[in-house]
């Protein structure tokens, strides 16, 4: 089919103010927050599930290509139309349907924005538990799509722990509910295996959430090092303990530097690194364990600590963690973001080997990272007009894939297979994996319209 | 299709003559439904299960996976059934990393020989899964079927604390998913999948946990009513406040008798923490207690504590049921249902037993065994419970019925929308049907 | 069509600053209504690349996409983690499209009389003139202003403020300092009551107040449209008048006109010369001159809160909020010391506005020729003043009050805080 006759169809399902094809728009929705670049044929911007259902249905029935895309954000390249086709941009199914106090639970459309979400919440004094840290900006089914995680995923989980049901449109147009408001619903757990689908398996047209009561009391601490290994043992030693904070983010020197000249947190640029220590949960008790914390950072050599007071201090300790990422685009004009999750206790030894790559092949790097759940973001900084430089790039950040399956981790923690790591599939699953793999994708997408090129590798049947 | 005796001499070549049981006086112990199968085979490792089923799945044979039995009599019946596979050889421990607080562990071993190895190692610590059938409950049998219990309330479930899991799918594929990292979204989440999966994707060889620290201090309050409103509104209260108890249960007069309490309805909190915690919460849920119009509290703590919920989570052998019902429904809606159940059972004359999970929307209905006679009120009575359920977005397993009676009910409840789906997936990972076949949802 | 460069060397190395992290997203006031790509500063940042780099022609469509979903309020700039001057981006693409296109021949008249003292006297004089001659509700509800309401714009001053004004006024005794005021377009013509209360205090603070007859528009209105030409008229005539050693502090009442002396002209002037312009080193000293004297006449008295008279309490309670103008608060980070003054009023009862420093949509021409998306973001604004029960808003940017007292109801007052400083002085409320 022509592209002009699909546009012309498309117009016709989902009324003309939602449809872009001009040259800019293609221009525009050709990336997201990786450096991958392709221009879908058409734009589509529905309102609702029925016009996504028309649309993925004509889509289907003409075999071309869909990517379902909310504030495309992406980190690696999930939201960019590798293979052309059409891009369904949710944007605007950006309302919150239900707001069911009574029996923790949310019914929220896909493009709602996570924080947006939160902060409706939190007037009436609930939770949604996931917080990445670029909730601001993500849309709830973008999050779930990825199964993205953030600081608090160390004792509350990921987002595929909080989405409880979604009303999808498979990949053949049909409307179908998954899950629902009542745990346990008889069957295969669909939504467990939706979660973090990176949008190859249907499109969620409606999410329902688990929210909870806001924690009685919360005490946040910064701890400041002048090792990162120091750090590092201080959060194994912590959950030795028995203590399980709820968030324990760490920050080395070069991202310290660049958060401050951002955001001014307060941190000091002459420090390793900083330790990020949050509890919740009641009152009781907390003094104590706030104390056996210290302890533990004393023993491992902490240089300062700093309790927030209240909550304008906390903000600004996570004002500076939440910014990281973006501020080091101060130092050089491009960041590669690595995702790699270690098992916790191996975290120093893996930082230790990320700093010889980053020797190795002559490159900035600048390390965030989720401590107590081992999910270390190397972020290579670097400048995409040099492509020389582009090139060591990619292979250390292949290197560092290695490294962190060699400790007994994984590619991907929060931010997807996507595009990017692809070719990193094979490091930790066997080529039978895969093909099992391949099965769910059939039994959801047999032709393989669903943000094709993604997720699964090319690789041959399984023998 | 081999005759028996191929059958037999095959799998023993896979597994060594000790390991297969031919015997038809024995096999009669190992029956679904009261259908025997032809032979059973215990593997020592995952080669010989891979070998078994890629056997199985050549010759279109039935499989049906097994460790202790306790689940068998969920699911539809089996229309064929040629072997059972036992899992109770493969039952290591494989990895217990303690700093990192997980646990890698093979699917044949019980729950309840983990938790106590966990115990006892190093500050001791637990995997926080508390399903029925406390000695017997074999991990793999767990997590096929998402066993749970009441303490799921504050630490989730199966899904929540799996950070891997490894299985033999039914062609023979020996796979491996997740790892033991807390965060994970390389490929396709395949261990959630296979969780609750009922044996019907693939038979899970072994699994990697989160773990958590043993807690510091427990203790258990038990708050009796005469109103089941009233008790609905301490649980609703303390649902919706900062507290964190574990487990929040309900229940009606039968089941408080069953564990020797005697109380028209009785709600029991268990509180697990740090021992300032537990103290407070004792006493502030007991006030709200008793300004929700509870008798007087009663307090567990130590060995009773500990006996008190090994009893609750063990209510199906107590009450001698063997129709035994399980709601899902929303949270708010326990005490309503309870209450409707209550009445609808009474109104049939047939005796029961209720333990909801207050903070779940879980009901769990032990129909007693002076009832089971009563097959069409019995039957009729599934059919109010389901609709009752489904009216508050749920609906209703029969985890446990006579032969008889389950070809008369859906033993699934009602059917939903995404059962297509779950059809083609079932279609691609078992075309032949080797697993469970025809005992799942919808008849998959 | 021969290729022009759309930005000097250092405005363009912004692009390639940014990381498509979109974080931008989230501040953006205009995307938050039309939710499309275009309308996020990533988006036209990544279009100013394209545009750059040649991989897109400018075309109706793109010179669209930098005009109607962008206030130019600056937000994006202020919240970008990687610093990216979205801002220097978008207007240098708004200036070769004005070129390419020409701009709307009303507003090119209106920005002539703005540039020229002596054409904009006049015709302010002939406009109060014809209104009173012939304006009433009838005729005011013909005319279409976009998305304000036309009855409810204020009348023009009875005579442009700084005819009501000598040039030169000395407080009573010996002076604590010496000032130069930029009173600008909207105080001289709309609103006189500001640029009396201006010089009201700072005489009462004891300090002797220039302001200079033949001072001009600061440009920024006219820059933003694109007409560059112009606004570097008024920058060169604002630059000859106010860059001076000898006074203590340049002051000014209004946000736009103080985020251009501070912010603007230096870095403007070194991107003409990057383009190729002549530009003498002399007027680069002379902008950054001007940069380090100017004062928002807040963050002056703020400064100086010694000098201030004694201030009666008259025993009766105000209830007052703060609306953040963007090009204060995200152009020059002013945000404490307009709430320094307002807290220091006795009998101000002081309540934070939730999303103060949210965009009031106005964005100047913005309303007029975009309103269906500027009303949607004023309605947040409004509501969120309503929500406070305040009795007055505050607010230091005459744009913003222009634009948010057109909508607000008409009970709560909208007055900048100097002119309730003024009133505290004169002991009534």
């Amino acid at each position: 089919m022509d592209k002009d006759t699909m546009i012309g169809e498309l117009v016709r399902l989902v009324g003309r103010e939602n449809v872009l094809s001009s040259a800019m728009h293609f221009k525009l929705y050709e990336y997201d927050a990786s450096l991958i670049r392709s221009k879908p044929d058409c734009i589509v911007l529905p309102t609702s599930t029925e016009q996504v259902s028309k649309v993925v249905k004509f889509a289907h029935d003409n075999k071309i290509p869909v990517i379902a895309r909310g504030s495309g954000t992406n980190l690696s390249g999930g939201s960019v139309t590798i293979q052309g086709g059409i891009a369904v941009v949710l944007t605007r199914m950006n309302q919150i349907l239900d707001m069911d106090i009574e029996n923790l639970r949310v019914v929220v459309q896909p493009g709602v924005i996570t924080l947006d979400l939160k902060n409706v919440l939190a007037k009436h004094g609930y939770l949604y538990q996931p917080d990445p840290a670029s909730e601001k900006v993500t849309t709830i089914g973008g999050n779930f799509g990825e199964n993205a995680g953030g600081p608090h995923c160390l004792k509350y989980g990921v987002t595929s722990n909080h989405v409880l049901g979604a009303e999808v449109v498979l990949p053949d147009g049909q409307v179908v509910q998954m899950g629902g408001k009542a745990l346990d619903n008889p069957g295969y757990d669909l939504m467990g295996v939706l979660g973090a689908s990176e949008g190859t398996l249907a499109i969620v047209t409606q999410a329902v959430l688990r929210i909870m009561p806001k924690a009685e009391a919360v005490k946040t601490m910064l701890c400041i090092y002048n090792s990162i290994e120091e750090g590092g043992n201080t959060v194994t030693a912590i959950i030795g303990e028995g203590i399980i904070p709820a968030t324990l983010e760490m920050m080395d020197n070069l991202t310290i530097k660049a958060v401050e000249e951002a955001y001014h947190a307060g941190f000091p640029t002459d420090a390793a690194a900083i330790l990020i220590i949050e509890l919740d949960g009641l009152k009781d008790g907390m003094e104590r364990l706030t104390e056996r914390i210290l302890a533990i950072c004393k023993q491992h050599n902490v240089r300062e600590i700093r309790v927030a007071k209240d909550q304008a201090e906390r903000d600004k300790i996570w004002a500076g963690r939440k910014g990281a990422f973006g501020a080091v685009g101060r130092l050089r004009p491009n960041y590669l973001v690595n995702d790699g999750t270690v098992p916790r206790t191996r975290l120093p030894e893996t930082l230790a080997k990320v700093v010889e790559i980053g020797k190795k092949y002559r490159l900035p790097i600048a390390n965030v990272f989720h401590a107590g759940d081992g999910n270390l973001h190397p972020l290579i900084l670097f400048d995409e007009r040099d492509t020389d430089e582009l090139e060591r790039v990619h292979a250390a950040a292949t290197e560092i894939m290695k490294v962190c399956v060699d400790m007994g981790g994984t590619i991907s923690g929060e931010h997807g297979i996507g595009l990017e790591k692809l070719h990193g599939m094979s490091l930790i699953f066997s080529p039978k994996d895969i093909a099992a793999m391949k099965k769910v994708k059939a039994a959801f997408d047999p032709l393989n319209l669903l943000n094709p090129g993604k997720l699964l590798p090319e690789t041959e049947k399984a023998a | 299709m081999s005759n028996t005796n191929q059958l037999a001499s095959h799998l023993k070549e896979i597994v060594g003559e000790a390991n297969v049981i031919q015997d038809p006086d024995q096999l009669g112990a190992y029956a679904v439904d009261g259908l025997a199968p032809r032979a059973v085979v215990s593997p020592g490792n995952v080669e010989e299960i891979s070998k078994l089923l890629a056997y199985a799945n050549a010759e279109k044979l039935a499989v049906v996976p097994r460790g202790n039995g306790t689940k068998m009599a969920t699911g539809g019946i089996p229309r064929k059934l040629d072997l059972v596979l036992s899992m109770l050889r493969i039952n290591r421990i494989t990895e217990h990393d303690v700093p990192n607080l997980s646990l890698s562990v093979e699917a044949g071993i019980t729950l309840e020989a983990v938790q106590q190895k966990l115990a006892g190692t190093g500050k001791g610590s637990f995997l926080p899964l508390d399903p029925p059938y406390v000695d017997k409950g074999t991990i793999g049998g767990i997590i096929a079927t998402n066993g749970s219990g009441p303490r799921r309330y504050l630490y989730s479930s199966a899904r929540d604390l799996l950070l891997g899991l490894k299985a033999v799918l039914p062609n023979g594929d020996v796979v491996a998913f997740g790892g033991k990292t807390v965060k994970n979204v390389s490929g396709y989440d395949m261990t959630k999948l296979m969780i609750g999966s009922w044996g019907a994707l693939g038979v899970i060889t072994e699994i990697t946990t989160k773990l958590l620290p043993l807690p510091e201090a427990s203790a258990t309050l038990l708050a009796s009513f005469d109103d089941l409103s009233k008790a609905g509104s301490l649980t609703k209260k303390v649902l919706h406040s900062v507290l964190l108890p574990s487990a929040m249960e309900v229940m009606d007069a039968n089941a408080a008798g069953k564990l020797g309490q005697k109380a028209r309805y009785l709600v029991a909190f268990s509180l697990e923490g740090v021992a300032e915690a537990v103290d407070r919460q004792v006493a502030e849920i007991g006030e709200m207690a008793k300004r929700a119009g509870a008798g007087d509290g009663k307090v567990l703590t130590g060995a009773d504590d500990g006996a008190f919920w090994r009893r609750v989570r063990d209510m199906a052998l107590t009450a001698g049921a063997s129709v035994i019902l399980r709601s899902n429904f929303v949270i708010s809606k326990q005490a309503e249902i309870l209450g409707n159940y209550e009445r609808w059972a009474q109104a049939s004359g047939i005796g029961c037993a209720f333990i909801g999970q207050a903070g779940n929307g879980i009901l769990t209905s032990y129909i007693l065994e002076n009832g089971v006679e009563k097959r069409d009120s019995v039957i009729d009575l599934i059919g109010k419970f389901t609709a009752e359920a489904a009216k508050h977005s749920g609906n209703l397993i029969v985890e446990a019925a006579p032969r008889d009676l389950k070809e008369k009910v859906s033993v699934w409840g009602r059917p939903r929308s995404d059962y297509g789906v779950m059809r083609r997936l079932k279609e691609e990972m078992d075309p032949v049907g080797v697993l469970n076949s025809g005992r799942f949802v919808g008849g998959i | 069509m021969e290729k022009k460069e759309l930005f000097g060397e250092n405005t363009r190395e912004n692009i390639y600053h940014c990381i498509k992290c979109g974080l931008c997203m989230a501040h953006c006031p205009v995307y938050k209504e039309v939710l499309l790509e275009e309308a996020t500063p990533r988006g036209k940042v990544q279009l100013s690349r394209y545009l750059s780099e040649g991989n897109l022609e400018l075309s109706e469509e793109v010179k669209d996409a930098f005009f109607s979903t962008c206030l130019l309020c600056g937000s994006c700039v202020a919240n970008c983690p990687s610093g990216v001057h979205g801002d220097h981006l978008f207007s240098g693409v708004r200036w070769r499209a004005a070129e390419r296109y020409g701009i709307d021949w009303k507003k090119k008249m209106m920005f002539q009389l703005l540039a020229s003292k002596w054409k904009m006297s006049t015709s302010a004089w002939f406009g109060r003139w014809a209104r009173k001659m012939f304006g009433g509700t009838w005729i005011e509800s013909k005319l279409n202003a976009g998305a304000l309401n036309v009855e409810r714009i204020p009348p023009m001053n009875d005579h442009p403020f700084s005819a009501t004004v000598p040039d030169v006024i000395k407080p009573v005794g010996k002076a604590n300092a010496k000032v130069l005021y930029f009173h600008g377009c909207a105080t001289n013509y709309l609103y006189g009551a500001i640029g009396r209360a201006v010089v009201d205090v700072l005489v009462k603070m004891g300090v002797e107040v220039l302001i200079p007859k033949d001072q001009t528009c600061c440009g920024l209105p006219i820059f933003m449209s694109g007409d560059r030409e112009t606004s570097v008229q008024c920058i060169r005539d604002t630059l000859k008048i106010f860059a001076r050693e000898d006074v203590d502090a340049v002051i000014v009442d209004c946000a736009t006109c103080g985020a251009a002396l501070k912010n603007e002209y230096a870095h403007l002037l070194r991107d003409l010369r990057q383009l190729g312009e002549e530009v003498k080193d002399e007027e680069i000293r002379a902008a950054e001159l001007l940069a380090g004297k100017l004062k928002d006449v807040t963050v002056f008295i703020d400064e100086h809160k010694d000098w201030l008279p004694k201030m009666m309490a008259d025993g009766r309670k105000l209830r007052v909020t703060y609306h953040d103008p963007c090009h204060l608060v995200k152009g020059q980070k002013i945000s404490a010391q307009p709430r320094n003054v307002l807290k220091s009023i006795p009998g101000v009862e002081y309540v934070e506005l939730p999303g103060a420093n949210d965009c009031c949509g106005g964005g100047g021409s913005f309303q007029v020729e975009h309103a269906e998306t500027s009303r949607k973001i004023t309605k947040r604004k409004v509501d969120n003043i309503r929500e406070t029960k305040a009795q007055v808003l505050a607010t230091c940017c005459p744009g913003c009050n222009l634009t948010i007292s057109n909508h607000l109801d008409p009970t709560i007052a909208v007055l900048h805080p100097v002119e309730l400083l003024q009133k505290a002085f004169n002991g009534a409320q």
